[in-house]
């Protein structure tokens, strides 16, 4: 076992030292178009999957709650006079201190979206987050007097400027917080805090009766989903230097959903593995060729057809896939290793469930998640399977 | 008649003709949803292929307006029988795997009619039975569009059509037996399987026929799919997952509320409608006539 922490550490340092000299040595299309976007979408993909995962909450709303957050970034840091309707709202702040408040109201508006679908689960909750969602964006297609309608706002420039004059510190500054949330998020579902999420998610009925406030812990998860999806928001506003109505429109909305269950949406990392992996796809669809037939100008045809393909053949993500074949090759070296079937997926209705684990909720997500002290007992008795053989 | 009185009748008009355009869009959606717990997330885009079918059959063919409703229809039923089979039947019971198949295949359409029609707004001429405009005293201008009063007409249609359907025949039968008990309708030798396809290509056909009907009073881009999509969510989460009255109520609810919010408040108008969804929610998570889950 030691060997392999090892080896894993070994290969997060080197992976570490890849992503940092990556900017210094790659052409700048690539540190911004392909890294740093893939990294503030993977951020949206992240919240996406963090409430999905530890919460069975699959939000449609996480580029609804980004977009909220580049509005208000936009509303907060912009000279009255700049505005594109020339509306008299905007408060020249400072790019920090507009982005602080960004994220602040977006985690507001985050626990507000929570309120309203706290008590809807699965399916509708995923319908109602849809709904919010595209309600947004027509609300701000159609409100001129702070929304700016059709037009949004331009000019919003980062603490770093324009994106395209310091690629490499905009990159440090996307890579910095995709870290950061990555291992806070990881941080937070092996704390007391996450695993009441995880009990909420396997059973709201047996949390509650534990005692466990399953509204305002469901509204807690919606509440920091927002936040993730805020500081998503944030970067994204300062990569484009505008937001408009089309940055929280339905297709963004599904391209968030895409990303995570392209990477697996049991998996944190696989919200980074599918941003990059779609964003590859979209630069370079014009010259994928398939059959002879060019998707030069059907890229939404190529990812609807792999989203499809995706979702019948690896509904545990391309991360999913990985796990499996790893864990495969660890049986062949003869290690004991459980089926790789992901709970979550089972969980949330999109992998069947395997034969041996006839009960809901086994193993936790996270491969190194202890069961700490002062968890919630678990009144099945012996259902919980023993803790997991890692993964990966 | 006062100039505020007659505006606020106007806009109640406009608000229940939009409303029977949205029962009909939603009553496909809640029926598919009702037996089969399947979300039909491509239902905004079996309106859009339904409307471009109308397009195709009723502005470049020249047939009459009826043929275009009677062929989307038709089409659109089959496109949700090949979807059905195709992938929805083999992942039955896996409500979310099922909603993000059809996000995907949401997603193929739309892009495939922009990349056939093209971005252009397209309108279907109206019949010339319900051409022109009708004379009401207590609207703005003396006058209102024939068309959108016979909107009203094809909903009432669809509405007692369904209502027959479902409590009438037997395959109806089935279907508020399936409503009910699935396995039970299925231990007593129903093929559900065979019942799940007729409510499929049933759901998906009143999508494409509520498609001409729309196209016809407003007008269709490839994008118009969200639209749809969202105004079906909103009515059958406010009016009750499942129940056909629950649609009629949710789309009366919605339209009014989406027509009076354009009108007092034009910038604000969807917040009226979600301020509803949320109230209903808050009081009946299950909406006004939709059972407990």
């Amino acid at each position: 076992m030691s060997w392999l922490r090892s080896r894993e550490g070994l290969a997060t340092l080197a992976g570490l030292a890849i992503l940092t000299i990556y900017p210094l040595v790659m052409p700048r299309f690539w540190v911004l178009s392909i890294a740093s976007n893939s990294m503030i979408l993977g951020i949206a993909a992240l919240s996406l999957i963090f409430m999905a995962g530890y919460g069975g909450m699959v939000s449609l709303a996480q580029a609804a709650l980004a977009g909220f957050a580049a509005y208000m970034l936009a509303l907060a840091t912009l000279e009255p006079s700049t505005t594109a309707t020339g509306s008299a709202i905007g408060f020249a702040l400072p790019s920090i201190a507009g982005a602080v408040i960004a994220v602040i109201l977006a985690t507001l508006a985050g626990a507000l979206f929570g309120a309203i679908s706290a008590r809807s689960y699965g399916i509708y909750f995923l319908m109602l987050t849809l709904a919010l969602a595209v309600g947004f964006f027509f609300f701000v297609l159609q409100n001129y007097e702070v929304f700016g309608g059709h037009i949004g706002f331009a000019k919003i420039l980062g603490p770093t400027g324009q994106p395209r004059e310091n690629p490499a510190v905009f990159y440090y500054m996307c890579l910095v917080a995709a870290a950061l949330l990555y291992v806070g998020l990881r941080y937070v579902v092996r704390s007391q805090l996450g695993l009441t999420f995880q009990g909420i998610r396997d059973n709201p009925r047996r949390m509650s009766a534990l005692g466990y406030r399953v509204g305002v812990h469901r509204v807690v998860l919606f509440a920091m989903g927002g936040f993730v999806a805020g500081v998503s928001g944030v970067l994204g506003a300062w990569y484009r230097g505008n937001i408009s109505p089309g940055v929280v429109d339905i297709s963004r909305t599904i391209d968030v959903l895409i990303i995570a269950v392209l990477g697996g949406l049991g998996y944190p990392i696989g919200a980074f593995v599918g941003a990059v992996v779609f964003v590859l796809i979209d630069v370079f669809a014009s010259s994928i060729k398939i059959f002879g037939f060019s998707f030069d100008e059907r890229f939404n045809t190529l990812i609807g057809l792999g989203f499809v393909l995706i979702v019948l053949v690896a509904p545990n993500g391309l991360v999913g896939l990985a796990d499996r074949a790893w864990q495969s090759a660890g049986r062949r070296r003869g290690r004991a290793t459980r089926r790789a079937v992901d709970p979550l997926a089972v969980e949330a209705g999109i992998a069947p469930a395997p034969e041996a684990a006839p009960f809901k909720s086994p193993a936790p997500p996270e491969p190194e998640a202890p069961a700490p002290e002062g968890a919630p007992p678990d009144i099945d008795g012996g259902t919980r399977d023993s803790p997991p053989t890692s993964r990966l | 008649m006062p100039k505020d009185l007659v505006d606020f009748l106007t806009v109640l008009l406009n608000g229940v003709t939009l409303a029977a355009l949205y029962f009909i869009v939603a009553s496909g959606f809640t029926l598919i949803f009702g037996l089969m717990r399947t979300t039909n997330m491509a239902h905004g885009s079996m309106y859009v292929l339904g409307a471009y079918a109308g397009v195709s059959v009723v502005r470049e063919m020249g047939a009459p307006w009826l043929v275009g409703v009677a062929a989307a229809f038709v089409i659109v039923a089959l496109v949700g029988i090949v979807i059905h089979l195709g992938l929805l039947a083999r992942m039955s019971g896996q409500d979310l795997r099922q909603a993000l198949v059809t996000i995907g295949i949401a997603i193929i359409i739309s892009d495939l009619a922009l990349a056939h029609y093209g971005g252009n707004a397209y309108q279907i001429p109206p019949p010339s039975w319900a051409d022109g405009s009708v004379d009401i005293p207590w609207v703005v201008g003396g006058k209102y569009s024939a068309y959108r009063l016979w909107t009203i007409v094809f909903a009432v249609v669809v509405g007692a059509a369904l209502w027959l359907i479902l409590n009438r025949t037997r395959i109806g039968m089935y279907i508020r037996a399936g409503i009910d008990d699935r396995d039970m309708l299925s231990a007593l030798g129903v093929n559900v399987a065979r019942v799940f396809l007729v409510v499929f290509a049933l759901g998906a056909g009143l999508a494409g026929l509520s498609g001409v009907i729309g196209t016809t009073g407003l007008s269709i881009t490839p994008s118009e799919d969200g639209r749809y999509l969202l105004s079906s969510l909103v009515v059958v989460i406010v009016g009750g997952m499942g129940s056909l009255g629950g649609a009629a109520i949710g789309a009366l609810i919605i339209g009014l509320a989406e027509q009076v919010g354009l009108f007092y408040a034009p910038t604000y108008s969807i917040f009226l409608t979600f301020v509803i969804m949320a109230g209903v929610l808050a009081v009946r998570p299950q909406g006004i006539l939709g059972r407990p889950a």
